[in-house]
């Protein structure tokens, strides 16, 4: 599984769509953070800001995960490369598995412009509004005006953007398993994926609002407000919470694609 | 010794209504090149992709190496494929595909990769990307990919489609050459018998998803030779006459008696000519023989 991981990050580091999904989104982290700094300023007014709440993780991140989900399965299948790993030593269990890893990782990789734009701004503490979107590093951002810098808070901030990571591979690890069931298209993946994320994002909103009931059944998936609403005042228990949710999800979505791959045709 | 690689017993597939494959029984030993013949839609990929594990068979069993069932799965790992077109990252050059491949099945020596392009002949493709490359350059490195574990079972799927002449010589060779040297067993599959004529050893002849024969090179050539039947009712004065004044011993009497000569069928004259002048009275005299095409088509039921 090792060197499948391996093979992939190789293929990776030459692959020019992966840079330039890393440049757009280090483009629209910097972006966000300099329209809520100029929110603050009184230069931007919030109503175009909540405009530029389309470049902001919740939705951009959600795109690049399922652009990546496309291009890491749908690609190897196209170029072969899953067939070629299981025509060697690799059962389906383990190239299911090594995606997924791979998968989370490359995740992890594409929230590091956020994660540092956020981190950066809290430590410079340049002055940044209220979060104009339900995104994580805004309330960083935010936060840098209201929460004293210290390490214990810095440790804190480093430890909830690796959880965002984690919850953003946990929400779109639906677009995993479909991309293992699709196999060969790979915009078919992406655009069904981002939709499909935008409308559980846009509805488990709206269902939460509903009654507490509902909120609290939201509250155990990974679209729930829990992972939206960490800061610095945030629980460990919160956190812990947050994480065991993305786990779980992440491992049953695992096993579900290898349930789904376990005996299809490959080409 | 002959070992056993592969045995495939009753390996059946069906998608829905549609059987492809049908009990399909075949054996292969070891440093022998097996020609998998049959027309397009027989079969051969089917059969060849239930071998590596990349489809299961709705029925029958594979074993591999001696293993079966579950354990087939790390013996996979001693087998090369190239199945319909190769599989390459299109924006990595020949070397970096083989690195990607490299990396992927662990192995250590890095010396492999520019030792198989010089093998199959794209040590000069420097920075050239796969995307720039030709289809036989991209067969090519495909057959590079296929070899790169040193596998002891080759698997090759219509390797020379796409080749100009001389590449098809070149990969010809190089598969004559993989076997006879490093002792490896190879499956090509073909819908051209004269092409996989030039290399095979056995053949194994598919159609509708049915084995219909499973020959050795020597048996085909028999089937295939080319040969005046002779047929007369004084069966040891024709021998005597065919070995005195024609000094050919390269004949056979058959059990009806008849003779089949395998010498001198491009000179039909001169024979019947020394026949009439030794007073061998004949009462058939007939060119006989199949073309390798005229073969595989009785072989497979099809006028």
């Amino acid at each position: 599984m090792i060197n499948l991981i391996k093979a992939d990050f190789y293929k990776i580091h030459r692959s020019a769509i992966y840079k330039v999904l890393f440049l757009i989104l280090t483009a629209c982290a910097v972006t966000t953070a300099l329209v809520s700094h100029f929110v603050s300023t009184g230069d931007i007014d919030m109503a175009t800001a909540s405009t530029a709440a389309l470049l902001s993780d919740v939705v951009m991140m959600n795109l690049a995960s399922c652009i990546v989900a496309g291009q890491l399965v749908c690609g190897d299948f196209e170029n072969k490369l899953i067939q070629s790993a299981l025509t060697g030593t690799c059962g389906r269990f383990t190239v299911v598995c090594g995606k997924m890893i791979t998968y989370s990782l490359l995740v992890g990789v594409m929230t590091l412009p956020y994660a540092l734009s956020a981190i950066i701004g809290y430590v410079l503490n340049a002055g940044f509004c209220a979060p104009y979107s339900a995104s994580v590093y805004l309330k960083i951002l935010f936060e840098s005006t209201t929460v004293d810098f210290s390490a214990q808070a810095l440790l804190k901030y480093f430890l909830i953007t690796a959880i965002m990571a984690l919850t953003y591979t946990s929400q779109t690890a639906f677009v995993f398993t479909l991309a293992f069931a699709v196999k060969t298209k790979s915009l078919i993946v992406t655009t069904i994926g981002f939709i499909a994320c935008v409308f559980f994002g846009m509805t488990s909103s709206m269902i939460a609002g509903v009654s507490d009931t509902a909120k609290n059944v939201i509250s155990w998936t990974p679209f729930g407000a829990d992972a939206y609403n960490m800061g610095n005042d945030t629980e460990i228990g919160t956190m812990i919470k947050v994480i065991g949710i993305a786990l779980v999800y992440i491992i049953a979505f695992t096993y579900i694609t290898y349930l789904t791959f376990r005996k299809t045709e490959i080409k | 010794m002959a070992n056993t690689i592969l045995r495939t017993e009753n390996i059946t597939k069906r998608y829905g209504s549609t059987q492809v494959l049908s009990n399909v029984s075949i054996t292969l030993e070891n440093g022998r090149i097996y020609g998998l013949i049959g027309v397009n839609g027989a079969g051969k990929t089917t059969l060849m992709r239930q071998i590596l594990g990349l489809s299961i068979p709705t029925s029958g069993e594979i074993e591999l190496f001696g293993k079966r069932g579950k354990a087939i799965s790390k013996e996979r790992g001693r087998l090369g494929c190239l199945i319909e077109s190769p599989g390459l990252v299109l924006n990595l050059t020949a070397k970096q595909n083989l690195h990607l491949h490299r990396i992927m099945h662990g192995i250590a020596d890095a010396d492999v990769e520019d030792k198989l392009l010089e093998t199959v002949g794209l040590a000069n493709t420097g920075k050239k990307k796969a995307r720039d490359f030709s289809l036989g350059m991209k067969q090519r490195l495909g057959i590079a990919i296929a070899l790169l574990t040193n596998p002891e079972l080759v698997i090759l799927d219509e390797p020379i489609n796409g080749l100009d002449p001389i590449g098809v010589v070149e990969i010809r060779e190089l598969i004559k050459r993989l076997c006879d040297e490093k002792g490896m067993t190879i499956l090509i599959s073909s819908h051209n018998l004269p092409e996989l004529y030039q290399c095979a050893t056995d053949y194994i002849i598919i159609d509708h998803g049915e084995i219909k024969e499973q020959i050795t090179l020597e048996e085909l050539e028999e089937k295939c030779r080319h040969y005046l039947q002779i047929e007369t009712p004084d069966t040891e004065k024709l021998a005597e006459v065919l070995e005195s004044k024609l000094g050919t011993t390269n004949f056979k009497v058959m059990p009806d008696g008849s003779v089949q000569l395998y010498d001198f069928t491009d000179e039909k004259e001169k024979v019947t000519d020394i026949l009439f002048d030794s007073g061998v009275k004949t009462t058939g005299f007939f060119l006989k023989g199949e073309t390798l095409e005229n073969y595989f088509i009785s072989a497979v039921g099809r006028k």
